[in-house]
């Protein structure tokens, strides 16, 4: 609301009534008496025209019979009938004892069909006055509760329907990824629900977080927990300093650790009962950034040893490590594999 | 045709990423944020850029879009879910291929773009594919 000195009553400025009794003196008796209450007061006279004081939404109108002119009524039943589906500014109508009276609240009610309306006859009681305006107030506020209400739902459908579109790319693409390698139906199976459940775990994480960023402890921790033994307590480690994912670079990482783990449930450490993997990380300064380096290790599996060509899960790590500005590196050691990721920090917490 | 991927999602990246190497694209990207595009494009001017407008870093694929095309005039493709983000900035883009789809379907998209570029004969009596929505720096 604009600032008039002359026409502001009270602290609150979001909170303004408009007053048009254009008879005498009565806007001026009227702003004075809501100024006592500590209630803000704008008129129409002297000030914008009507239609423009009922385009900046008082929260309360107070209308005298005087005011009923058509030109006002028309302006008042024109702005009136722009209002949004949670809005129905309360109109309190000052009227006369005399035999216009049921003539005017006629044209009244014809141009605020089923408004807020409270009809009040003079000569009035302040105290009647004073609660009928704020009982208009209070229920504008509660209207512009439904409003913010109502902006904050669209808002949730928004982002619920970006969410339930990205959930379903992903789905797409790992479908179309996993079919593309898959040699035989059964295949096919394993290594989609593997892939789902990976997404799903991630999912879970994010969600518990409010899609906020989380650790990457809990990342590494669950992508794994599959995989832990009772009867080898070291089958899997994680360990590392705090590092925070974002919920984007969270998925990356999880389908990563999710990559390394079923290439060592086929190939490697995790293919036989005594094999063991650690996944370590740590932080260092690199180009003036702080880098995490992420080391997967595994150990007592079966030798393994260079493989001819590359599969899915070193060429979506390498794409997906790139698109966080890092770097991976495989060495296939006769005693296990070891990858090592780094990435920024920066990236990671996006 | 060299293709810059603009896509903080790393499975849809690379699903865009295999296809159109499949196709026989040179990819540049992925890129996750704003600013690693930004470089990619100073070291080499792409033919197209297929960009996402919710990026890394709060950033928007939205001004990346407006900026390939003033500054280095790459065309750019939104591939995006949030269609009427895309739509309400027409200007700066070729068209909108919205998320879901499926490999066979950006092949196609690209594929028709390459034509579109080329001028070749073909493409003006080829009707766009389905799920392409073409904006008017398209099709002026």
């Amino acid at each position: 609301m604009r600032s008039h000195d002359t026409n502001i009553g009270a602290a609150d400025v979001d909170e303004w009534v408009l007053i048009v009794a254009p008879f005498r003196e009565d806007e001026k008796y009227l702003q004075q008496f809501l100024g006592i209450h500590g209630i803000a007061a704008r008129t129409s006279a002297g000030e914008l025209p009507l239609a423009d004081m009922l385009a900046q939404q008082p929260w309360t109108v107070v209308l005298t019979q005087e005011a009923f002119t058509p030109a006002n009524l028309e302006i008042i039943g024109a702005s009136l009938a722009d209002q949004p589906e949670w809005s129905d500014i309360p109109f309190i109508v000052l009227l006369d004892a005399d035999k216009q009276t049921n003539t005017s609240v006629s044209t009244l009610q014809s141009v605020l069909p089923s408004r807020h309306l409270t009809l009040m006859q003079r000569p009035i009681r302040t105290a009647e006055l004073l609660t009928g305006i704020q009982s208009g107030l209070a229920a504008r506020r509660k209207q512009l509760h439904v409003r913010d209400y109502l902006d904050m739902q669209q808002t949730m459908q928004r982002e619920l329907n970006h969410r339930v579109k990205n959930i379903l790319s992903n789905v797409f693409a790992v479908y179309h990824l996993t079919i593309h390698q898959s040699p035989s139906l059964e295949a096919f199976r394993q290594t989609f629900e593997g892939r789902l459940s990976a997404l799903v775990r991630v999912h879970s994480i994010l969600a518990a977080s409010g899609f906020q960023s989380t650790q990457l402890a809990d990342i590494a921790r669950q992508t794994l927990a599959p995989y832990a033994s009772a009867n080898v307590p070291d089958r899997v480690r994680t360990e590392g300093d705090d590092v925070a994912v974002g919920p984007s670079s969270a998925t990356t990482i999880g389908l990563c650790i999710h990559e390394l783990a079923t290439n060592a449930a086929k190939y490697g450490a995790f293919s036989v009962a005594d094999g063991c993997v650690s996944l370590t990380w740590q932080m260092s300064e690199a180009g003036g950034e702080s880098i995490a380096k992420l080391v997967w290790q595994e150990s007592r599996g079966p030798g393994v040893k260079q493989p001819t060509r590359q599969g899915f899960g070193t060429m979506f790590m390498q794409s997906a490590v790139r698109g966080l500005r890092g770097h991976v590196e495989f060495d296939f050691f006769p005693s296990g594999l070891r990858c090592e990721l780094r990435v920024p920090v920066s990236r990671l917490a996006a | 045709m060299v293709i810059l991927i603009v896509e903080d999602d790393a499975l849809n990246a690379f699903m865009m990423e295999q296809c159109l190497v499949e196709a026989g694209h040179s990819i540049m990207g992925p890129a996750g944020t704003l600013a690693e595009a930004l470089a990619l494009i100073e070291q080499r001017k792409p033919d197209l850029a297929l960009i996402d407008i919710n990026l890394g870093h709060s950033a928007s694929g939205l001004d990346l879009a407006r900026d390939i095309r003033t500054r280095w005039n790459v065309p750019g493709l939104f591939v995006t879910g949030q269609v009427d983000l895309a739509r309400a900035h027409r200007a700066d883009a070729l068209g909108l291929l919205p998320k879901p789809f499926t490999p066979r379907t950006l092949c196609g998209v690209v594929s028709y773009l390459q034509a579109r570029f080329s001028k070749m004969e073909r493409a003006e009596s080829v009707e766009p594919p389905a799920r392409l929505e073409l904006f008017e720096y398209a099709t002026g």
